[in-house]
């Protein structure tokens, strides 16, 4: 987000002399930009995504991606504006009854935004597959919304592995989203905070500065006392601890004796009756005094084949990770992330304390950067491939990065061991509370493979329940094939059960089936709108690699206004 | 212009209208009467900012026919990455009535009527000729008020004069949205303490020792402007304002060593900026309009009666029934005061700072009234003078043991009643 608008010049500023102001674009986007910066700002400009479909629920997502600028969007579809879009996707006018339903809707998405560019390909999607699928390579993302062939979905994930899909239901009252891409690699998470106070293990500097602040501790003046940062108060009172009995306070019955410690280091006569920074060291006790622990997503991370080897198709993260690695290796610690949070005391004192922390940690990202330059230069890359700042986020957020490869279409559709084992596991954890969201999927299963069938036949009508007619045969058919999906996940899960036995269905299958039968393939705006803001975030989190998207399942119960995530 | 339901255009409406799901309460469901019934509801939307403007969308779509917008405020260039029926070429304009225009020009058989006017404006014959209200507003105090307004509208003589109000907002990947069912359900007021009030740094930090780089701004704002500028009223949407708090607020970071002061900061300090993105707004807003259409027509049942949604780890949602609180001073059937215990050192005006960090008070100018008399009263200006000097007296100098206050703004149709207690 470079050329600012205008720069102040203030000869009384000294060292950054110049005074930047927000750019136009920058005045636009605020108050996303306080969300994802503009590092991703600009992964959104640069992302390119197709939808494959348009239903309302795809524009509805589109119209949450363009909104914050993203760089480009292609509507693919063959079909025509029908009157009864108009009742249910704001992205089509009367007058644009009868055009090319790509075209119209991406002209009025494409209005919302002029630095986002939209084109569309008037096509079936699954024949433009076939007849030219060098046209979906430039595409960055895929958003595919129901209906189509398991089929089409199978040929687009295998001819397109490595580009993140995400594949749409709404019916009714009822919506889902699939997300699948190999391997998401997301290190700018977002925790709550990434503080790390290191009290039990605190380094030269920091001990230094302890023993000078809380020098003659009992005898300042009020003042002085009241003021001493929280965090050395702490570092003071847990070495008067070790001394007394060699170990640092770590089960709840010794630390809460050790807040009596604190206590009892509070003077009470003063104004107020007690001191706000033995209230904050009081109150951080329970969660600062521990040894960090390394979570369990970057232990696997760790523990991964392509941390392990490195090789010149390694992308940064694992060249960094793997840097984060050795250096673990070789201190038992983790880099310093380097935060401090704000705590009562003198400016001078909280920056000299804010400054210790800060010089640890860019002497841990030192350490850091120079294993990343020894392992690129060991695969063959530039030594000066991966810049500072790059490295520097992954050590401030350490932690907290996240390694998801979503599984692929293939495997839950064609039912491998393990979906079925865990659509098994979800069933059973919901035994006599009949609320969970499986079932649901489950008769989703039922009524994609009833489209499969309409569109292999030459049926004229794709959808159970168009008419009032066929509720009742088409409702039999989705149920049918609920059946045969709960019959292979039995199988697939080594149940045994009488071959000639009747299967079960369980009573909340046949309500979905009959709630998704009743839309008759119709989409309701409110259910599409609110799934095309789930999955305009998803999207988003993925095309950022900021915060951390679901996976891979997300449903939407437009009755009990709730949703559940599953991997499936 | 009156257009049923039984034209192509509405074909995926009318299967949830005609036909009754698994999970539709029969009793209350019936087919024969549900569009007529749809067709005649009058629904008023108050707010036509981010998650205004997707109402709007969203009721238009649902079939809902006589729509009101109320909004006072006009478009600025930083509502375009989320608020679609406006472009730049609106910035300026009032946004209920682009707002309207919008969806006219795209839904033409729907009725919308644009109010440009803050919601104190109206009166209660207004809010009387609604079926229902949905709220998209970023103001605790607004909604405050029209919850306390319909609160107060409430007599069980007319079971009409209840009516709904579908409360949503957002913040970041964040939101909620809830049914309010006056008199009968948890109200806004009723769940105030779950909002944290704003943590105010101590003058005396902001003065003496600063840390944070807004401690800086804050101290530009709260004691330079007043100071160097006078009587000059800040605005903090004249960039020219933010500009010279910045300068000043960097300044004095540079002379304390801070780092951090920049203008997005600044300007997300002084306005208390919440982030906002079109994605969450879609959500909340079409959550709020499910529910009015579900209460409207009963073809499946409304939400009882919150939701929580989080999306910036996976997407979580908390769906849940907050309790009525039998003391809520909106909604609160047995309307004793609340005690409150105070230290017999704590002057007045220490006292009201203290008040207003309260979860469960979170007013921004309280007046307080003791036993037939004025504590501290901010209108009329004659009457504050009057009362300032209390400021600095001791609350158990004017008020005894077991004596009833009452906490009142006068942007709040309603005032809490306290009774003081000494420890
Ligand atoms: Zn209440």
């Amino acid at each position: 987000m470079a050329d600012p608008e205008a720069v102040i010049a203030d000869p009384s500023l000294s060292g950054h002399a110049a005074v930047s102001l927000p750019s136009a674009k920058e005045k636009k986007y605020d108050r996303q930009l306080r969300l994802w910066g503009s590092s991703g700002q600009e992964a959104l400009e640069n992302a390119h995504i197709a939808l494959i479909n348009v239903s309302a629920v795809g524009t509805e997502t589109l119209k949450n991606l363009v909104l914050p600028g993203i760089g480009h969007f292609t509507v693919i579809d063959s079909g025509r504006v029908e009157e009864a879009d108009l009742g249910v996707n704001f992205f089509v006018t009367a007058d644009s009854v009868g055009r090319s339903r790509a075209e119209a809707v991406s002209e009025l998405l494409g209005e919302l935004n002029p630095d986002s560019e939209g084109t569309y390909i008037n096509a079936a999607p699954s024949d433009l597959l076939e007849s030219s699928p060098e046209t979906f390579s430039k595409f960055t993302h895929f958003l595919i919304s129901s209906p189509v062939s398991t089929s089409f979905l199978f040929n687009l994930q295998s001819r397109f592995p490595n580009t993140p899909l995400f594949f749409l239901y709404s019916l009714g009252f009822v919506s889902s989203l699939r997300i699948s891409v190999p391997e998401l690699t997301v290190v700018e998470t977002h925790p709550e905070s990434t503080v790390d106070l290191r009290l039990l293990n605190p380094w030269p500097e920091l001990s230094q500065l302890m023993e000078e602040r809380t020098k003659g501790l009992d005898t300042m003046s009020e003042k002085e006392h009241g003021h001493v940062p929280y965090v050395l108060l702490l570092l003071y009172y847990l070495k008067e601890w070790k001394t007394q009995y060699g170990t640092y306070p770590s089960n709840y019955k010794e630390k809460s004796a050790f807040k009596d410690l604190l206590r009892n280091g509070m003077r009470t006569d003063v104004a107020g009756g007690s001191e706000e920074n033995f209230d904050e060291a009081y109150a951080a006790v329970m969660n600062h005094v521990k040894k960090t622990e390394i979570s369990s997503s970057l232990k696997e991370i760790f523990k991964d084949q392509k941390c392990e080897q490195l090789g010149a198709e390694s992308s940064d993260f694992w060249i960094i990770a793997r840097a984060v690695r050795d250096f673990y290796n070789e201190n038992s610690e983790l880099p310093m992330s380097g935060t401090l949070p704000d705590m009562k005391a003198e400016s001078k004192d909280y920056i000299t304390l804010q400054k210790t922390y800060r010089r640890k940690a860019q002497e841990d990202l030192d350490k850091v950067e120079a294993s990343v330059q020894k392992h690129l230069a060991s695969v063959g890359r530039d030594a000066s491939a991966i810049p500072r700042s790059t490295i520097e986020t992954f050590t401030k957020h350490t932690n907290y990065v996240k390694l998801i490869r979503f599984r692929t279409l293939e495997q839950e559709y064609k039912v491998d061991d393990t979906h079925a084992a865990t659509v098994k596991r979800q069933i059973a954890f919901d035994e006599g509370m009949d609320e969970s969201l499986i079932y649901l999927t489950i008769a989703l299963k039922g009524y994609q493979k009833f489209i499969d069938d309409r569109l292999a036949s030459s049926s004229t009508s794709l959808h159970p329940g168009e008419t009032d007619e066929s509720i009742e045969a088409d409702t039999e058919d989705v149920l049918k094939n609920a059946k045969h999906y709960l019959a292979l996940l039995a199988q697939k899960t080594g149940e045994t059960r009488d071959p000639t036995a009747e299967e079960v269905v369980p009573q909340l299958v046949v309500d979905w089936v009959g709630e998704i039968v009743r839309s008759g393939g119709g989409e309701l705006h409110n259910i599409s709108s609110m799934m095309g803001g789930i999955a305009a975030q998803e999207i988003i989190k993925i095309i950022t690699h900021q915060y951390i998207p679901s996976n891979n399942t997300i449903l939407v119960d437009g009755i009990k206004s709730k949703t559940a995530v599953f991997e499936l | 212009m009156a257009v049923g339901y039984d034209v192509e255009k509405w074909k995926y409406l009318r299967r949830v209208l005609e036909r009754a799901g698994p999970f539709t309460d029969k009793d209350s469901f019936d087919a024969s009467m549900v569009k007529e019934a749809l067709k005649d509801v009058k629904i008023l939307v108050i707010g036509a900012g981010g998650l205004g403007c997707e109402i709007l969308k969203n009721l238009a779509l649902t079939g809902f026919k006589n729509i009101d917008v109320i909004d006072m405020d006009t478009i600025d260039v930083s509502n375009l990455n989320r608020q679609f029926l406006f472009r730049s070429s609106d910035v300026g304009q009032p946004k209920a009535t682009c707002a309207a225009n919008f969806i006219k020009s795209r839904v033409p058989d729907v009725n919308i009527t644009p109010h440009f006017c803050a919601i104190q404006d109206k009166d209660i014959d207004f809010y009387m000729s609604f079926n229902s209200i949905i709220c998209g507003l970023d103001s605790v105090e607004a909604r405050r008020w029209i919850n306390a307004t319909l609160v107060n509208m409430v007599d069980w003589n007319n079971p009409d004069t209840c009516k709904p109000l579908i409360d949503g907002g957002t913040e970041g990947f964040k939101g909620q949205s809830r049914v309010i069912l006056p008199k009968m359900t948890s109200c806004y007021e009723c769940s105030l303490d779950m909002l944290t009030p704003r943590q105010a740094v101590p003058i005396c930090t902001l003065a003496t020792i600063p840390r944070q780089p807004a401690h800086c701004i804050e101290w530009a704002s709260i004691l330079e402007w007043p100071r160097v500028k006078g009587d000059l009223k800040m605005d903090t949407d004249d960039p020219e304002h933010i500009t010279w708090l910045y300068t000043t607020a960097l300044k004095r970071a540079q002379e304390f060593g801070i780092e951090g002061v920049t203008y997005t900061l600044t300007q997300g300090v002084v306005k208390n900026i919440i982030p906002a993105i079109a994605s969450t707004n879609a959500i909340i807003a079409a959550s709020c309009c499910n529910e009015a259409f579900k209460l409207a027509t009963n073809t499946a049942p409304f939400l009882n009666n919150y939701m929580m949604y989080t999306g910036n780890e996976a997407v979580y949602t908390y769906t849940f029934e907050h309790e009525r609180k039998e003391n809520c001073p909106v909604c609160g059937e047995q309307n004793e005061p609340t005690n409150v215990t105070i230290r017999k050192d704590v002057k007045l005006g220490e006292w009201i700072e203290e008040l207003k960090a309260r979860a469960d008070i979170q007013l921004k100018r309280p007046s307080l009234m003791g036993l037939g008399k004025s504590l501290y009263v901010q209108q009329p200006p004659q009457l504050e003078e009057k009362t300032r000097p209390n400021l600095e007296k001791l609350v158990s100098e004017l008020v005894g043991n077991g004596e009833e206050v009452a906490v009142s703004d006068s942007a709040l149709p309603f005032s809490l009643r306290l009774r003081v207690l000494y420890e």
